[in-house]
């Protein structure tokens, strides 16, 4: 054995982690890891705080959404190193019930039974979750995490200080796109000019890079902070509202944790309808005293189509932005690659299809392409570099 | 003893939404809450818990069975004893259904005896 490979063998493995903002994946030298004991890869990104004391991530503290919400917190990457006073804060306390106050230092803190915690403190605990599931995942690990290309300053440093919280010591940043472009060019693919069209659950974010290099280049990016699967669960759950006060005169707007378990619902038909043609929202599971609690709410394909539609069509409006800055037309870009849960919906593909003239690439499975890409990048320097 | 011959089975990994309202001795409604209730059978299921349940306590289980079931009252409502904490970390609990009147055990054989989604065509 040579003196290299001696030392190669002792150097930890690269754990890559997508710290979503619905769901976080993570990936260990270019294979995805189990986060749950049914070995699904996915955690959703979700902490609930339980009145025992104990703490509770991913999966089982989603289900807590629906009987107590007001103690288990999701989506607050959202409003990672931001503060109370900005306007995405702002935003988000439009959009979410949660409880949150002013920190001391002028940080958004949201207010559970386990006190009050900031969304760094919240995205630790994700981490932390991750970092017990996964075998490989040790303090001398070296983590690359990934960040939005559009974070600033403020919120990749809150990123690293989560990371840092959960244990981890040797932590290094990645752009999303940069890491789906790794991701494929492990495939040895030639991948040209390629743009990656990322669309999750909170955050849209489309990025152009230069592939022909050793190391992938960003030539321009454009985000839209408020445009995700969340959007299209909150659309079909107006939907849904709409008919059954139509039909019912019932309003399920009433209570916040009746509106809130809708939306959960809504969630689960949106990932349904990608691989069938409807699908049924039970409203007993919403609200159990609306006089149509024993019947359910059919949802077809085209209603979610329909309602999708313009946020789709927004998203070619920051496609637009993107080519713009880098000088380039749609047809200049020589492969497109699809990321984030909400590709898989068939309308999706279509209008990325017509706009691009080509498909969109799906060769890795788009929930987990950035936590495998970050596990196989070069690595981008910490925020202290 | 109850007569357990040809009821269905329980089924496992349900996520239903119910309230739950804590019962004291003179049986007056003390607290009331949300819970998902996980595993179900026809005189036993498994509860997760908004809150802490004390073994041994009384409780009135209010749920609706998902399904198109044309009723004018689909609200079934179970009455339980809280065997014993199952998980202590994650809120869940052993209740044993004590009573229920004959259309509530109607109903939940009949959900009970549904086919799961795995097992339809």
């Amino acid at each position: 054995m040579t003196e290299t490979t001696t030392a190669n063998a002792l150097l930890p493995e690269v754990v890559g982690i997508d710290l979503g903002t619905t769901n976080s994946v993570c990936a260990v030298a270019g294979r995805v890891a189990s986060l749950a004991d049914d070995g699904s890869p996915t955690l959703p990104s979700v902490v609930a705080f339980l009145p025992n004391g104990h703490t509770m991530i991913g999966r089982s503290a989603r289900r807590r959404r629906a009987i107590d919400f007001e103690n288990t917190i999701w989506s607050s990457k959202r409003i990672i190193g931001r503060r109370f006073q900005d306007a995405t804060t702002a935003t988000f306390r439009e959009r979410y019930r949660f409880s949150l106050v002013e920190g001391e230092s002028g940080e958004p803190l949201f207010v559970t039974r386990a006190g009050k915690l900031s969304p760094t403190e919240i995205a630790a605990h994700v981490i932390g979750e991750i970092s017990s599931r996964v075998e490989a995942c040790s303090e001398q690990s070296r983590v690359h995490v990934t960040v939005p290309a559009l974070f600033a300053t403020a919120q990749r440093e809150a990123t690293v200080e989560a990371v840092r919280m959960a244990g981890f010591g040797d932590v290094h940043l990645v752009p999303e796109s940069t890491a789906v472009a790794y991701a494929y060019r492990a495939l040895d693919m030639d991948l040209g000019n390629a743009m990656v069209y990322d669309l999750g659950g909170g955050t849209f974010d489309c990025a152009i890079l230069d592939c022909r290099q050793q190391e992938p280049e960003l030539i321009s990016h454009a985000s839209d902070l408020y445009l995700g699967g969340d959007d299209i669960d909150q659309s079909l759950a107006a939907w849904v509202t709409r008919y059954v006060l139509e039909k019912h005169n019932w309003d399920l707007t009433n209570y916040s944790e009746i509106a809130d378990r809708l939306i959960a619902r809504c969630e689960e038909a949106k990932i349904e309808l990608s691989r069938a043609d409807d699908a049924t929202i039970e409203l007993s599971q919403i609200d159990p005293e609306c006089p149509a609690a024993s019947e359910g709410v059919t949802v077809s394909r085209g209603v979610l189509d329909r309602l999708s539609e313009n946020l789709v069509r927004r998203t070619f409006v920051t496609c637009d932005e993107a080519l713009a800055r880098a000088e380039l037309r749609a047809a200049d870009i020589d492969t497109v690659i699809l990321a984030g849960g909400t590709t898989m919906l068939p309308n999706v593909q279509a209008s990325v299809s017509a706009y691009f003239g080509q498909d969109g690439r799906l060769d890795v499975d788009p929930t987990h392409v950035v936590a495998l890409g970050a596990s196989l990048a070069s690595g981008g320097p910490g925020p202290q570099d | 003893m109850s007569d357990t011959t040809n009821l269905p089975a329980t089924r496992r990994g349900l996520e239903l939404l119910a309230t739950i309202k804590a019962v004291d001795g003179a049986g007056t409604i003390t607290t009331k809450c949300f819970g998902n209730i996980l595993e179900l059978g026809c005189e036993s299921l498994v509860l997760e818990s908004h809150r802490e349940q004390v073994a041994g306590s009384a409780v009135l289980l209010s749920v609706v069975f998902p399904g198109r079931q044309p009723r004018s009252n689909p609200v079934v409502t179970l009455n339980c004893v809280v065997r014993r904490v199952r998980d202590r970390a994650r809120l869940h609990y052993d209740l044993a259904i004590e009573d229920m009147n004959d259309t509530a055990r109607e109903r939940l054989v009949e959900f009970l005896s549904q086919p799961t989604r795995e097992q339809k065509p």
